[in-house]
C-alpha cells in the first residue's frame, strides 16, 4: 500500500468508512511504515485538541432578541406591501393611460403613413355597404377587396387596424373584439377577486398572530 | 452524529415534539412552536458561527439573522431534509455571503484575517472564572485552538467544522453546503491538515499554557 493510499484510508477509518479488510490492510502499513504512523498520531493528537472546546452559551436576551426582530421583520413585510398596493394600483392606471396613448398614436402613424407613402396599391374604391353592419366594402384596383368599418373615416381610407391579421373580406372586427374585451375584463376581475380573498385571509392572520405576541409581551412585562 | 442521536434520543424519552413537527406547527401559524425550536437550538447555532467567524457578537447576530430568516420562510421547509440541516444551510449561506460582500469591499476589516498585533485573532469564549488559574489556562487553550480554526481558509473551515465539532455526517453537510459529496469529503480532509498543521507548535511543546 502507499503511503497516499494509507493516509485517504486514515481518514476514511476516522469517518466509520472503512470495511474491515481494508482496516486491516491500513494497520499493516502502519505497521511498517514509520511515516505514516507518525502523521496518524499528530492527526489523532491535533483533532484531539477539538475536545477540550466547550461549547459557549447564547446570550441571555438571545430568544428575546430573536422575537423583537421577527416582530419588526413582519411589520416591515407588512408595510412594504401596503405600499406596493397602493403604488401598484397606481402605475396600473399609469400604464393603462400610456398604453391607450400608444395605440391612439400608432394608429394615427399607421394612417398617415400609409396616405404619405402611397405604398398600399391603387386607390381603393367603394364598392357597397355591409348590410348588418354599415360597413363601407371597399376594393382596389389590384382586385385585393377588405371590410372596413365606417366609423367616422374618410371614405376610401384603408385602416390597418380594422384588418390587422389580413383575413381579408366579409369580416367584422367591431363586436367580436367587444366581446372579447368583454371576456376579458370578466376574466381580470374574477383574479382580482381572488387575489384579494387570499390577501385577506392572510391579513386576519398576521392579525391574529400579532395579537397573541402582544399579548405574550404584556403578560411578561406585568 | 452521536450527539445527534442522544439529543433525539432524550427527546423522545421526554415527550417533545420532534423538530419537524415544531416546524409544521410554526408553518400552521403557532409562535410557540417557534419559540421551542429557538430554545433548542440557539446554542447550536451559536456555537457553529462562533467557530466560523471568531467573533462573539458576530455570530449572535448571524444566529438570530438566521432563527428570523427561518421563521419568515418557514413555509419553504420541506420534510426532504432535516429542520437542523436547513438551519445550518441558513447560517452558513449568511456568513457566506457577508464574506463576499467583505472581499468585494477589500478595506474592509476581513472576517477571515485576522490581524494578530492588535489582538484581533483572539477571542474570549467564557469570561466566567478568570480568578481561576486554572480555568485561565484552559481560556488559552481554547483561544489557541479557536484561533487555530480561523486558520484554516473559509470553505475547508465550513466542512471541517461542520462534521468535526457539529458532528454532521457526509450528507448533510453536502446539503448545508451545497457542494458535493466529493467534495464534501476533500475539503473535511483538508481542513484537517491545515488544523494539525496550525496545533503542532502546541503538540510539539513550543507553546505552552502552563508555565507556573
Amino acid at each position: 500500500m502507499r503511503c497516499s493510499k494509507a493516509r485517504e484510508y486514515y481518514f476514511k477509518n476516522r469517518d466509520d468508512l472503512l470495511n474491515e479488510a481494508e482496516r486491516m490492510e491500513l494497520q499493516e502499513h502502519l505497521a511498517e511504515c514509520p511515516a505514516c504512523l507518525r502523521f496518524e498520531k499528530e492527526m489523532n493528537a491535533g483533532l484531539g485538541l477539538l475536545e477540550e472546546l466547550s461549547e459557549p452559551q447564547a446570550p441571555d436576551n438571545f430568544e428575546w432578541n430573536v422575537r423583537r426582530k421577527i416582530a419588526r421583520r413582519k411589520a416591515d413585510i407588512m408595510r412594504r406591501q401596503s405600499r406596493f398596493n397602493e403604488s401598484g394600483r397606481w402605475s396600473l392606471k399609469f400604464f393603462a393611460g400610456a398604453a391607450a396613448m400608444m395605440v391612439i398614436m400608432l394608429t394615427g402613424a399607421w394612417y398617415f403613413l400609409g396616405d404619405w407613402q402611397g405604398d398600399l396599391g391603387a386607390p381603393l374604391q367603394v364598392s357597397g355597404t355591409d348590410g348588418n353592419s354599415g360597413a363601407a366594402r371597399v376594393s382596389a384596383e389590384s382586385d385585393r377587396s377588405a371590410s372596413f368599418t365606417n366609423s367616422g373615416y374618410t371614405e376610401g381610407f384603408r385602416m390597418v387596424s380594422d384588418d390587422p391579421y389580413g383575413y381579408g373580406v366579409d369580416k367584422n372586427y367591431g363586436p367580436m373584439s367587444q366581446e372579447l374585451l368583454r371576456q376579458r375584463r370578466m376574466n381580470y376581475l374574477t383574479e382580482e377577486n381572488l387575489i384579494l380573498k387570499t390577501r385577506v385571509i392572510k391579513l386576519k392572520r398576521e392579525n391574529v398572530m400579532l395579537r397573541n405576541l402582544l399579548e405574550k409581551y404584556s403578560k411578561k412585562s406585568n | 452524529m452521536i450527539i445527534d442521536k442522544s439529543r433525539k434520543d432524550s427527546r423522545e424519552k421526554s415527550g417533545q415534539k420532534s423538530d419537524e413537527e415544531l416546524i409544521f406547527s410554526v408553518q400552521e401559524g403557532s409562535s410557540e412552536a417557534f419559540d421551542q425550536l429557538v430554545t433548542r437550538y440557539k446554542n447550536r447555532l451559536y456555537a457553529y458561527l462562533l467557530r466560523l467567524t471568531g467573533n462573539p457578537d458576530e455570530a449572535e447576530e448571524f444566529a438570530q439573522e438566521t432563527f428570523v430568516k427561518a421563521y419568515i420562510n418557514a413555509d419553504k421547509y420541506k420534510p426532504i431534509a432535516k429542520f437542523s440541516t436547513w438551519l445550518y444551510t441558513i447560517g452558513t449561506n449568511l456568513v457566506r455571503n457577508r464574506i463576499r460582500n467583505r472581499k468585494r469591499r477589500p478595506k474592509v476589516w476581513s472576517l477571515w484575517n485576522h490581524n494578530l498585533d492588535d489582538g484581533g485573532g483572539w477571542m474570549e469564549i467564557e469570561d466566567k472564572s478568570q480568578d481561576s488559574e486554572q480555568n485561565a489556562d484552559r481560556d488559552k487553550l481554547q483561544d489557541f485552538i479557536q484561533q487555530a480554526i480561523e486558520e484554516i481558509p473559509g470553505k475547508y473551515r465550513t466542512a471541517f467544522v461542520l462534521r468535526e465539532i457539529e458532528n454532521l455526517s457526509y450528507e448533510e453537510i453536502s446539503a448545508s453546503t451545497g457542494a458535493k459529496l466529493g467534495t464534501v469529503r476533500s475539503r473535511i480532509n483538508r481542513g484537517r491538515k491545515y488544523f494539525k498543521t496550525a496545533v503542532a507548535p502546541y503538540l510539539k511543546g513550543d507553546v505552552r499554557f502552563k508555565e507556573k
